[in-house]
């Protein structure tokens, strides 16, 4: 008997809602889980600062729109129990969604796939969620973050659009939030490639960052995500669902 | 004398329309055959709409010398014209179909959930 893989990936619809942001603290938190991971960088456009292999750069950059280019998945999830995590760019949809409507149903015989959906005040970002859900149907389980960039601005398409509502009655996603997050702090992480846990282990050499009061915010933004994954937690790591070994 | 028995015409000949469309909606035959059932009041199975819509479209073979009107026209009466060109029998088999030039397998997906699809906009109120 062989646990799942999962793969999980960031909707490559709008840009600048926090993909990154929010897929850089998923890598940290699944690693505190003593998870091996496989990452994947799928932003083909965002060759420099705040791309995925810029926070870790064993993260492999793959462009989307090569021939073939998300098959190499596949070559990823040989071992059972592995959890790839995969960073989409903005844009990415068309490759996407014709990849997945080819092998949704070989990728399901030893693989959950989670698609993480970020939400912000925009209902751009609430467009480009439900459009992604179009698109992949019932055939992953859905994780929307809703990522209030500034305090107190709210979520209102994604709290009063009634089509919404017909998405979460039909696809349960899992919704969790991270709050009131300093747009300078994070766009100091991103020029500097900077991840929270190094700024609260003090690995660099950045010293807007060596304040007591940035290293407490850091780990007050790590312990609100690891919070908000660990809510998660039931559809982020590997199920204890079992298969049988292919025959 | 006894009138000859009319040709087995079936009943879910009026439905042809109705089960093409949902067919390239991707349905299943058993969806399709439990909506006939539910909702036209036929009652039929998932085998036995397959069975009359892959009969019902099958494309006929035409009798020895009619398979091409234009070539079979007789040299000898070159002012008489064919019944009918090649592209009137197409427009004649398709009838009042809606012709997609997209393969089924690419066609729009169905919204499987509400009716929303990503070319509209969402509605929402925002808040003051």
């Amino acid at each position: 008997m062989i646990r799942r893989s999962n793969i999980i990936f960031t909707q490559g619809g709008k840009g600048g809602v926090g993909k990154t942001t929010v897929v850089t603290a998923l890598t940290a938190w699944i690693r505190t889980k003593g998870f091996d991971l496989i990452l994947l960088d799928f932003d083909s456009e965002n060759r420099d600062k705040s791309s995925f292999q810029s926070f870790y750069p064993e993260a492999q950059k793959i462009d989307i729109h090569a021939p073939d280019s998300l098959d190499r998945v596949f070559h990823f999830l040989e071992k059972p129990d592995t959890i790839l995590i995969a960073d989409q760019g903005a844009g990415s949809g068309g490759e996407t969604f014709s990849w997945f409507d080819r092998t949704a149903e070989i990728v399901r015989e030893f693989a959950d796939v989670i698609s993480i959906g970020i939400v912000t005040k925009d209902p751009g970002s609430v467009e480009s969620v439900l459009t992604w859900a179009y698109h992949l149907g019932d055939r992953v389980r859905y994780l929307i973050v809703l990522n209030e960039l500034v305090r107190g601005t709210g979520f209102d398409a994604w709290c009063t659009a009634p089509q919404v509502n017909e998405f979460i009655a039909a696809a349960q996603p899992s919704v969790i939030a991270f709050q009131n997050r300093n747009p300078d702090f994070e766009d100091m992480l991103r020029a500097n490639h900077l991840t929270l846990e190094k700024v609260i282990s003090r690995e660099h050499l950045i010293s807007w960052f060596h304040s007591l009061t940035r290293i407490v915010q850091a780990r007050r933004y790590q312990q609100e995500a690891y919070s908000a994954f660990e809510s998660a937690s039931h559809i982020l790591l590997p199920s204890d669902k079992t298969e049988m070994a292919a025959v | 004398m006894a009138e000859p028995a009319r040709p087995f015409r079936s009943i879910l000949i009026g439905y042809l329309d109705e089960i093409r469309r949902l067919r390239r909606a991707r349905h299943t035959w058993r969806a399709i055959a439990e909506h006939l059932t539910s909702n036209r009041g036929v009652k039929i199975t998932a085998s036995g709409v397959h069975i009359f819509f892959k009969r019902a479209t099958r494309r006929k073979s035409q009798s020895l010398g009619f398979d091409d009107p234009v070539t079979a026209l007789p040299a000898d009466h070159p002012g008489s014209k064919p019944a009918h060109t090649p592209s009137e029998d197409q427009h004649r088999t398709l009838g009042n179909q809606a012709i997609s030039v997209m393969p089924i397998n690419q066609q729009k997906k169905q919204p499987w959930f509400g009716s929303w699809e990503p070319e509209q906009c969402i509605s929402y109120t925002p808040k003051e």
